[in-house]
């Protein structure tokens, strides 16, 4: 009996996931949400380095102290408000105020980016301040600038300490990625909630849905591995 | 005196010094006063060597000369250049511009046998100095000009500075995300604009000579303390600087691999490289420099030819360290 039930179950999403053609949508959504939570990520870490960077540097120029000041309360913007309402504002708010005309994907992209470079620069703050002081110092003794020294230096030695940490981000921006449906955007969560709404029948969509956010995680977990095994190179004795 | 002619006494007062600091104070804080008024004049071709007890201020003078740590008095003039802001304590023409100056001038009671002029202005200079009477914001416009133009014409940013100024450290610090060829090369591709065949190949050249060719790809921490201390020599070496300042750089190594280090320094001493060396290593200091300092308690208690140096120490403290040392 019960057995019947979860074949009508499957039946009835197999018909509209392949015979209607709902895997054009889920293949989108999940495009999306890849390119959602990669591009954030990658605007994350820039941002958030040179976030990081500004908040380490050393000594009190006036100048300096500023940014330090417009830092930390970016910081605790992003922080302290809900990633929904930053879309939100951003989609309602802010981008209209600016007047940039934007699809609701690339909306989700730039704040995407802009919250994780809120705590990407706290990761990475914590990588800096773990790199011995004396590299810094070796480094401007020859007389590189700073910014070269920490580009050069510091950075690549902080990203390396931090890449477990960077990975746990990567995985909670994919996961997070399942709000943008606030604003208009389709992601993977957003194709299968329509797959479950065309028929009324949401148990096997949103199985289906845990399962591959569950593969899409496990893949990004791997890729992390190897990279963490490149850039540990220069720990081999 | 005017100001222009002071300006070009300083010039030829310098010209064969590489490095001169002049007064230097150093405080962390309020109360910890590591440095309490370093003078010291590093000529080229001379091998200083620096000793004196743990916690004396050897390692902080050292590191003001590069400005690794800022002086909060004096000035560190390095080949001609000033590399810290203006002191105005240690310049009178500048001192006697400042309305503190003027003010106490015109307070001033001659003593009860006839002062010449310049003995006043002695007296009341030294006044100002030891009662750090100077506030830049209170001294006038003629003061500040004055400060503004020798600051204008004398410094030079410090990263071009330090391109002059080689470091070595006591904890190495090779740069550990680089192979040892790219902990040499970096710099001098970066700020001499060298090519990368140039620098490598000079690279090669400086570790070939002290034996480390095939250590070229090799990451720092594959390497043994020896080995990376003379790395690190390398390192400052391909930079071509006037003058090496070393940071106690074998106090951190075990002792079988002390010697491989001194030895290249022995040979760059012999080449006629300036150093400037703090060190716990009496007989490296015997043997190679041209002058010793001893510093305690923040000041140069003494400072000789290492004969006279170890052989008739004058200063008590001087006496007491050698004899618990040698």
């Amino acid at each position: 009996m019960s057995q019947n039930i979860w074949e009508i179950k499957w039946t009835k999403f197999w018909t509209s996931f392949i015979e209607r053609g709902a895997y054009h949508k889920v293949i989108e959504g999940l495009e999306h949400t890849v390119i959602i939570a990669v591009a954030g990520l990658m605007i994350g870490i820039l941002l958030g380095t040179l976030i990081a960077v500004i908040k380490v540097v050393p000594g009190k120029n006036p100048v300096m102290g500023f940014l330090k000041k417009i830092c930390n309360l970016y910081v605790n913007f992003f922080r302290g408000t809900p990633m929904v309402v930053q879309l939100l504002l951003g989609y309602y708010v802010l981008f209209p105020l600016i007047g940039i005309k934007m699809s609701s994907l690339m909306v989700c992209v730039v704040i995407f980016g802009m919250n994780s470079a809120a705590y990407v620069s706290e990761i990475m703050r914590g990588g800096l301040l773990s790199v011995n002081f004396g590299q810094t110092e070796a480094g401007r003794a020859l007389g590189l600038s700073y910014p070269v020294t920490m580009m050069r230096i510091v950075v690549p030695q902080a990203v390396k300490n931090i890449l477990p940490t960077l990975g746990n981000e990567f995985i909670t921006l994919i996961k997070e990625t399942s709000i943008v449906s606030f604003v208009g955007a389709i992601d993977l969560c957003q194709a299968f909630r329509n797959i479950g709404a065309s028929n009324y029948e949401f148990m096997v969509p949103y199985l289906v849905m845990a399962v591959i956010y569950i593969v899409l995680v496990l893949f990004i977990t791997y890729l992390i591995k190897i990279t963490e095994r490149r850039l540990r190179a220069s720990d081999k004795r | 005196m005017t100001s222009a002619e002071s300006n070009n006494l300083y010039a030829a007062s310098h010209s064969d010094d590489i490095i001169n600091a002049k007064g230097i104070y150093k405080n962390f804080g309020e109360n910890v006063k590591v440095l309490k008024g370093i003078s010291c004049e590093i000529k080229r071709g001379e091998r200083v060597v620096i000793i004196g007890p743990s916690g004396s201020g050897k390692s902080t003078f050292l590191r003001c000369l590069n400005l690794l740590e800022e002086p909060t008095y004096g000035e560190v003039w390095l080949e001609d250049k000033l590399v810290t802001p203006v002191d105005p304590y240690l310049h009178k023409d500048v001192i006697e511009l400042s309305k503190t100056y003027c003010k106490l001038r015109n307070e001033y009671k001659p003593g009860i046998i006839g002062e010449s002029e310049e003995e006043i202005k002695e007296k009341i200079i030294a006044d100002i100095k030891k009662r750090d009477l100077l506030h830049e914001k209170h001294e006038g416009k003629a003061y500040k000009a004055l400060m503004k133009k020798i600051y204008d014409e004398n410094y030079i940013n410090i990263n071009l500075a330090r391109q002059k100024v080689g470091m070595v450290f006591q904890q190495f610090n090779l740069f550990e995300n680089l192979t040892v060829m790219d902990n040499i090369t970096l710099a001098p591709m970066k700020l001499l604009k060298m090519s990368k065949e140039d620098a490598v190949k000079k690279a090669t050249d400086l570790l070939t000579r002290i034996g480390l060719a095939d250590k070229a790809n090799a990451y720092p921490v594959q390497l043994s303390g020896g080995q990376k201390q003379r790395i690190a020599i390398v390192r400052a070496l391909a930079m071509d600087p006037d003058v090496l300042l070393f940071d106690e750089p074998t106090s951190a190594l075990d002792p079988e691999m002390v010697g491989e280090v001194l030895d290249v320094m022995k040979e760059l001493a012999e080449s006629g490289m300036t150093m400037v060396v703090v060190t716990h290593e009496m007989g490296f200091a015997r043997e190679v420099a041209s002058r010793v300092l001893f510093i305690d308690e923040g000041v140069i208690m003494e400072e000789n030819t290492p004969d006279k140096f170890f052989g008739d120490p004058q200063n008590p403290r001087l006496r007491d360290f050698l004899s618990k040392v040698l």
